[in-house]
């Protein structure tokens, strides 16, 4: 599979978890989000409709959706079927999560991009996410588990990871957030976990 | 004035037992000070200054080995004591004994983490509750501890058992449990508060307490207009 | 603020932005020094003004950048001859934005220790974390600081390296907010590259950082260049924010160095001996931001 991707990307960082984690080969093809603005551009657009990163090319599939993309790495890769739904109730939970990881959490990104390149971001609901991942972790907790679904890490802790993983960029202090805290640094011990720049201490 | 020495002198519960895991470190703030609280792997809990004396990096960042904490920057191991004992780009060298990190008292009970700031008081902590009191959650406030006191009154109906402590008996799981509430300062705008609930360590009793929590913070949130 | 602008830091050139952001970006609004300020393109070039007074700034392009200063009479730019070498690559890494001193920005790019701990399996290797003595100058006729001599074993020091390598480098502080590193050209035997980084200081405790290089590489792709860089950067960019106080202190006591730090003392020294202030301790009482 070729990746198309930035090395500063947390969308992209998931996709390189995936791979990682499954302990699966791929191709990188760096495109020049920053400072060249790729996304401005015709070519990039003709594989990427919204001009948005990772692109994964498999064969004549295109996938421009990170969640999408993540989920076809696991269905492609994971023979054992560990991080993909074991059942109907498992696969209304991932799904869940990989929508908050698509939608409120990319207020994390954007915030995070902002500081680092000066996009212009809103942050409505940025602390809410926060708290609510956090608040699942520790029912979760309570309830023998340190995922956030099931009792074992599957694509749903990898599509939330790497924003909550990068909360430093973002400016957000995770001090108050033990239970965040915790489930980072469960993950961060995973075999084949890479860290990217940017990625605090765990 | 007085009130600010108090604080210095007092202790303050910064989280429940796992606010900080064995082989972890992590930032807290109480009035004037920011700390690197961590733990060695082998569990035992530290509160330093939260600067590396080398070149200012926050040891909250730093890695733990062993029963020593390796700071993020330049690498350099401070043991249990605070002292610098290897500075990897100087391998060879004996750190003198000036290279050292400050601390602060740390104790242990009723699963909470209590600091104190320098050698600390020298009575222990006061209880969390009377009968086997446990940790179900942590929240931030968005506002001071004076504040966040009259808030807890208003709002929880809790009402003050000791400096920075206050009780108050809702229904959890379908008995009125009393649940402890210690508030930590931070600055004039920011507090947190820890939540314990007496009658052991019962996992449904926990989770309601827990709900309980969320609940009440969702109510300050909206009250307040503050952000969570 | 802006009573803490010392004379030496005034009269400074201070990177803008790079000629591809001018031509996407102008005409803009930004910061210098905490003083408000518009760039927009002229008739014969980019023109900076300062939104508070409406006073004109002086400009200057070069070495793929505008630059102003505060004063109408900035003392000259550094030389670096190397970007007339026909047949090297010249690239522009983008700003990005961080939250400190630019001073702290420029000591930790003149830091050799940090490699194997900050930039592991790239620039170092904890099996390898000895820094070995070298050479640190003032050189009187330009008045830089230079650090020679210095070498370090990297595991991928460059991104068109294909091993790891001992490298031998040399720092350059040219301003207090520009700094050049010359590095063993995996791309050309006996030669160097350079990376260079220019710090816009928005504030005391924030500022934009320009990276650049200039490399013999004939290989690598523009975004491999670019990324290599940009990694590297964002990795220093979370220690950076994280050193306290964010403002570098210049008086001895409040840091302890060791032989290693040689070059940050003798900047340290260099910017005390300036009498610099803004972006310093100098001059704050009790230091706690
Ligand atoms: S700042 Fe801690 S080792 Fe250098
Ligand atoms: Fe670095």
């Amino acid at each position: 599979m070729i990746l198309y991707e930035h090395v500063l990307s947390s969308d992209c960082y998931k996709l390189r978890l995936m791979f990682d984690l499954l302990g699966m080969d791929y191709e990188r093809r760096p495109v020049d989000m920053y400072p060249g603005h790729a996304d401005q551009k015709p070519a990039f657009r003709a594989l990427s409709p919204f001009g948005r990163l990772p692109v994964l090319q498999d064969g004549n599939l295109t996938i421009w959706d990170a969640q999408a993309a993540l989920l076809y790495i696991a269905e492609r890769g994971d023979a054992s079927s560990s991080w993909t739904a074991r059942s109907v109730e498992e696969r209304a939970n991932i799904q869940t999560w990989l929508q908050v990881a698509g939608g409120p959490l990319r207020a994390v990104a954007a915030a995070r991009a902002r500081n680092l390149f000066g996009d212009a971001s809103s942050e409505d609901g940025l602390l809410d996410v926060i708290t609510i991942i956090d608040d699942r972790i520790v029912e979760q907790e309570i309830h023998g588990s340190e995922w956030l679904v099931s009792d074992r890490p599957t694509i749903a802790d990898v599509a939330v990871f790497p924003d909550i993983a990068l909360h430093e960029d973002a400016g957000i202090s995770l001090d108050a957030y033990c239970g965040l805290r915790r489930w980072l640094g469960a993950f961060a011990s995973l075999p084949g976990f890479a860290p990217m720049p940017g990625v605090a201490s765990m | 004035m007085s009130m600010r020495q108090t604080e210095a002198s007092a202790w303050h519960v910064v989280g429940g037992w796992n606010h900080v895991q064995p082989g972890a470190a992590c930032r807290v703030e109480l009035p004037g000070a920011e700390i690197a609280l961590w733990r060695t792997e082998a569990g035992a809990v530290h509160a330093w200054d939260n600067r590396c004396p080398h070149r200012g990096m926050r040891l909250s960042f730093g890695i733990v080995k062993g029963d020593r904490l390796a700071c993020r920057y330049h690498g350099w191991h401070y043991d249990e004591g605070g002292q610098c004992r290897f500075i990897p780009a100087h391998p060879n060298l004996d750190p003198p004994d000036t290279l050292a990190v400050a601390q602060h008292a740390t104790h242990e009970q009723d699963e909470a983490i209590w600091v104190a700031l320098g050698a600390g008081p020298t009575e222990p902590p006061p209880p969390l509750g009377t009968d086997q009191p446990g940790f179900c959650r942590s929240i931030p406030l968005p506002f001071g501890a004076d504040t966040a006191a009259d808030v807890l009154m208003r709002l929880a109906g809790a009402s003050p058992v000791a400096p920075r402590l206050m009780q108050v008996r809702p229904e959890i799981g379908g008995s009125n449990r009393t649940v402890t509430l210690a508030v930590q300062p931070i600055d004039e705008t920011r507090a947190a508060m820890h939540v314990f609930l007496d009658g052991g360590p019962k996992a449904d009793a926990r989770l309601a307490a827990i709900r309980w929590t969320v609940g009440l913070r969702w109510q300050i949130t909206s009250e307040t207009g503050a952000a969570a | 603020m802006t009573d803490r602008l010392d004379s030496f830091t005034r009269s400074q050139w201070i990177v803008i932005e790079d000629d591809a952001g001018i031509v996407r970006r102008a005409p803009f609004e930004t910061l210098l020094f905490s003083i408000p300020i518009r760039v927009a393109n002229g008739p014969d070039g980019p023109r900076i003004h300062r939104l508070d007074t409406g006073e004109a700034l002086p400009v200057l392009r070069r070495y793929g950048y505008v630059w102003s200063a505060l004063d109408p009479a900035p003392r000259p730019l550094f030389e670096v001859p190397e970007f007339d070498e026909a047949g090297r690559r010249f690239t522009p890494c983008g700003p990005v934005g961080v939250k400190t001193s630019a001073l702290r920005v420029i000591e930790n790019f003149l830091d050799l220790a940090h490699f194997p701990f900050v930039h592991p399996g790239i620039l170092g290797t904890e099996s390898e974390t000895e820094v070995i003595p070298y050479r640190v100058e003032i050189r009187r006729d330009v008045d830089e600081v230079w650090a020679v001599d210095c070498g370090f074993f990297q595991p991928k020091a460059m991104a068109a390296s294909s091993a790891g390598a001992q490298v031998e480098y040399r720092y350059r502080v040219a301003q207090p907010c520009s700094a050049v590193l010359y590095k063993t050209s995996p791309g050309r035997a006996g030669a160097f590259d350079l990376i260079g980084i220019l710090v816009r200081p928005l504030h005391e405790t924030a500022c934009e950082v320009h990276a650049w290089m200039l490399m013999w590489d004939e290989e690598s792709s523009d975004e491999s260049l670019l990324q290599f860089q940009q990694e590297i950067f964002l990795q220093d960019r979370i220690i950076l924010e994280n050193q306290i106080p964010h403002l570098l202190p210049l008086s001895a006591g409040m840091e302890i160095p060791t032989r290693a730090d040689a070059t940050s003392i003798a900047y340290r020294r260099w910017l005390k001996n300036h009498g610099v202030i803004w972006g310093t301790c100098e001059g704050i009482p009790e230091v706690t931001a």
